[in-house]
């Protein structure tokens, strides 16, 4: 008799708290807004994940992006498979960069309570042999308070997100997007059903056939000169030109870089190619370069609206990751402190 | 602890692996310095207490020692000291007393140790020696034997491990740096070493043109209430009331301080040994860079501390 009461309350409680994503087909980098019902002042808690192949190249795998990470609270955890170590940095001004020894091939980072603001993030490091793709699944949540009528809203920013489907969770609803457009990541599905999950090979056969259609130009004298402009070297100057050649090489060597031209197609929302050449990863380059571009030129203090914010990071960010189990541990500001006090005999 | 927090956040460089260095603690041109010898210096930023008018004592470097290393040095005096006797003693560092240093007469009872009494040459130097110590932070006093007068005072550091840097001199900016760290226990802390207590192996990078600029001026007029400090790094400073206290806000704010050419590394590792990356940008200024790693147990305290400086091309 006890189970019907608690059926009905659990029915109604996941009738009252479903929640609506706008727009309905977002592209990566728009701005998702969802809103929902609880009760007046309840504290909503909401979770996503995805997973992305990062690939491999020289026995190396590098991710690169810039996410905003929300209001506290807040949690993140990134696992990587097949990996031999773990390197994650985030920028907070500068590069803070930790390093995470793999066990079994397995590497985890996990980080409550971030600060909120913009990051640029990177992870990297060396995959097992053999291994072509390193698969890395990142998890953030955040809670939500709702309003004294019950009603709550949250944007998610998806700059920084792979494109791909993702499966947001919270209030005992559950809502998959898909973030449009051809992009170059190649996403595939979170099995785990957590947040926001990907679809996997769906995704996969998209990023294989954009990356057919932006098709790589060689190294030749008009990349060389247009990357010489590119870095501030002068083709004219037979030395300059030869130090434009080298970087270049190295930048594309391992295939991780390539350089398309202009009308090639980019990555998610971006379009083409605009420029005479781009120079591009295989991983959401566009989004990289303008979230870059806006770290360097604009303000890195985090700016907050009234609204909540989230950032479901393509990385996870944050300034304090932690290793391997996933057992919540202090953060990479708390290890400071608590070396600098140790220091100081603080303790 | 301002000073220690110079130490780890806005790194030191360094010179000398170890060698015979000579420190100018205190002021240099009046004479009444320390002058650490045989041990490896940590250079830190240009740190200098002020009470009153009067600045009391300025710093840009801070020797450090493995535990039971024995401690030499050498006082160089002021003329009109030649002949007289001094002692020189080791107390534990405290900053508030390390403030007040040179208005304390009685400093001898706290000794640590033993005491080198000295008689000032004469150009009124002398050389001293000290057995090792424990771990911990310390503070080097020389005071006038009759008057009990401190004429001198310099923090110096000893540690439980000494630390072996490698990292290749030039480094591609835009490239990760590796640095490699063999860390070496002192005589007596061999159970620590096959013990699995966890450790957090720290570098920080900076261009020595950065360092250079950065310093900390504390001033107030003799109470710790009336402490103002003022951190600068380039064209930006920080001011904060009393002595810093180590927060992750105040970390957070002296990161933002840090010049975009600067990188942290971490890792974590139950063993002696292991590998630091860190990451450059392409747009980092070329030149001599100040590499600082320390390595800090959880409960243990400080293992060691250790500089190199490295080339960005």
């Amino acid at each position: 008799m006890k189970g019907v009461p608690i059926l009905i309350i659990f029915t109604l409680l996941s009738i009252c708290s479903a929640f609506d994503l706008s727009p309905a087909h977002p592209s990566p980098g728009d701005k998702i807004t969802l809103t929902g019902t609880a009760s007046p002042s309840e504290e909503v808690s909401l979770r996503s994940s995805f997973t992305m192949n990062l690939p491999v190249a020289a026995g190396q795998y590098e991710y690169e992006t810039s996410v905003e990470i929300p209001q506290k609270p807040n949690r993140f955890k990134v696992t990587a498979r097949n990996v031999q170590d773990f390197n994650a940095g985030v920028k907070l001004g500068i590069w803070i960069t930790k390093s995470f020894p793999a066990s079994s091939g397995t590497a985890s980072i996990s980080q409550s309570d971030v600060p909120p603001g913009r990051y640029s993030l990177k992870m990297f490091g060396e995959a097992q042999p053999g291994s072509t793709v390193v698969p890395v699944e990142v998890v953030a949540e955040t809670k939500i308070a709702a309003d004294s009528s019950g009603k709550y809203t949250l944007d998610i920013d998806t700059s920084g997100i792979p494109a791909g489907d993702y499966r947001i969770e919270g209030a005992g609803d559950s809502k998959t997007i898909h973030l449009g457009g051809a992009g170059l990541v190649s996403t595939s599905t979170s099995s785990n059903g957590n947040g926001w999950s990907g679809d996997g090979d769906d995704n996969n056969n998209k990023a294989s056939s954009a990356k057919q259609a932006a098709k790589p130009v060689p190294i030749n004298r008009e990349t060389v000169s247009w990357y010489a402009q590119q870095t501030g070297l002068t083709i004219e100057n037979s030395s300059q030109y030869d130090e434009a050649e080298k970087l270049l090489k190295k930048r594309l060597s391992g295939g991780y870089w390539k350089i398309i031209a202009r009308g090639d197609p980019l990555t998610e929302e971006a379009g083409d190619c605009l420029q005479e050449y781009c120079l591009v990863r295989g991983v959401d380059a566009c989004t990289i370069c303008r979230e870059k571009d806006i770290i360097l030129n604009g303000n890195q203090s985090s700016k907050y609206s009234d609204r909540n914010e989230l950032r479901p990071s393509s990385s996870p960010k944050n300034q304090s990751q932690q290793t391997a189990e996933p057992m919540e541990e202090k953060g990479l500001l708390s290890r400071f402190t608590d070396w600098i006090s140790g220091l100081l005999g603080m303790h | 602890m301002a000073l220690l927090l110079l130490l780890c956040v806005s790194p030191p460089g360094t010179w000398a692996d170890d060698q015979v260095s000579e420190a100018f603690h205190s002021d240099p041109i009046e004479g009444r310095w320390i002058a650490p010898e045989g041990t490896n210096l940590i250079k830190i930023p240009h740190l200098a207490f002020s009470q009153g008018n009067n600045w009391s004592s300025s710093f840009d470097s801070i020797p450090v020692y493995v535990e039971n290393q024995t401690i030499r040095g050498a006082f160089r005096g002021a003329s009109e000291g030649a002949g007289s006797w001094v002692e020189v003693g080791i107390t534990q560092f405290d900053i508030s007393e390390f403030l007040s240093v040179f208005q304390a007469t009685d400093r001898r009872v706290k000794m640590e140790g033993d005491v080198s009494r000295q008689i000032l040459n004469s150009t009124a130097d002398a050389s001293f020696t000290l057995d090792g110590l424990p771990a911990g932070m310390y503070t080097a006093s020389v005071f006038d034997e009759n008057s009990s007068a401190v004429l001198s005072a310099t923090p110096l550091l000893v540690t439980m491990a000494d630390l072996t840097l490698q990292m290749p001199s030039n480094i591609t900016a835009g490239d990760y740096a590796k640095l490699k760290v063999n860390m070496s226990l002192a005589e007596g802390r061999g159970a620590y070493q096959s013990n699995n207590l966890s450790r957090v192996f720290a570098a920080i990078m900076i261009s020595c043109r950065d360092y250079e600029n950065t310093s900390l001026n504390i001033s107030g007029n003799g109470t710790e209430g009336s402490l103002n400090s003022t951190l600068s790094l380039k064209d930006k400073s920080m001011q904060m009331q009393g002595l810093p206290a180590i927060s992750s806000d105040l970390l957070m704010k002296v990161l933002y301080l840090l010049p975009m050419n600067s990188a942290i590394g971490m890792q974590e590792s139950n063993e002696s040994k292991t590998e630091i990356l860190l990451i450059t940008d392409r747009e980092w200024e070329k030149g001599s860079y100040i590499l600082t790693c320390g390595v800090y147990s959880p409960g243990m305290g400080l293992l060691g501390l250790k500089q190199m400086s490295v080339e960005v091309i």
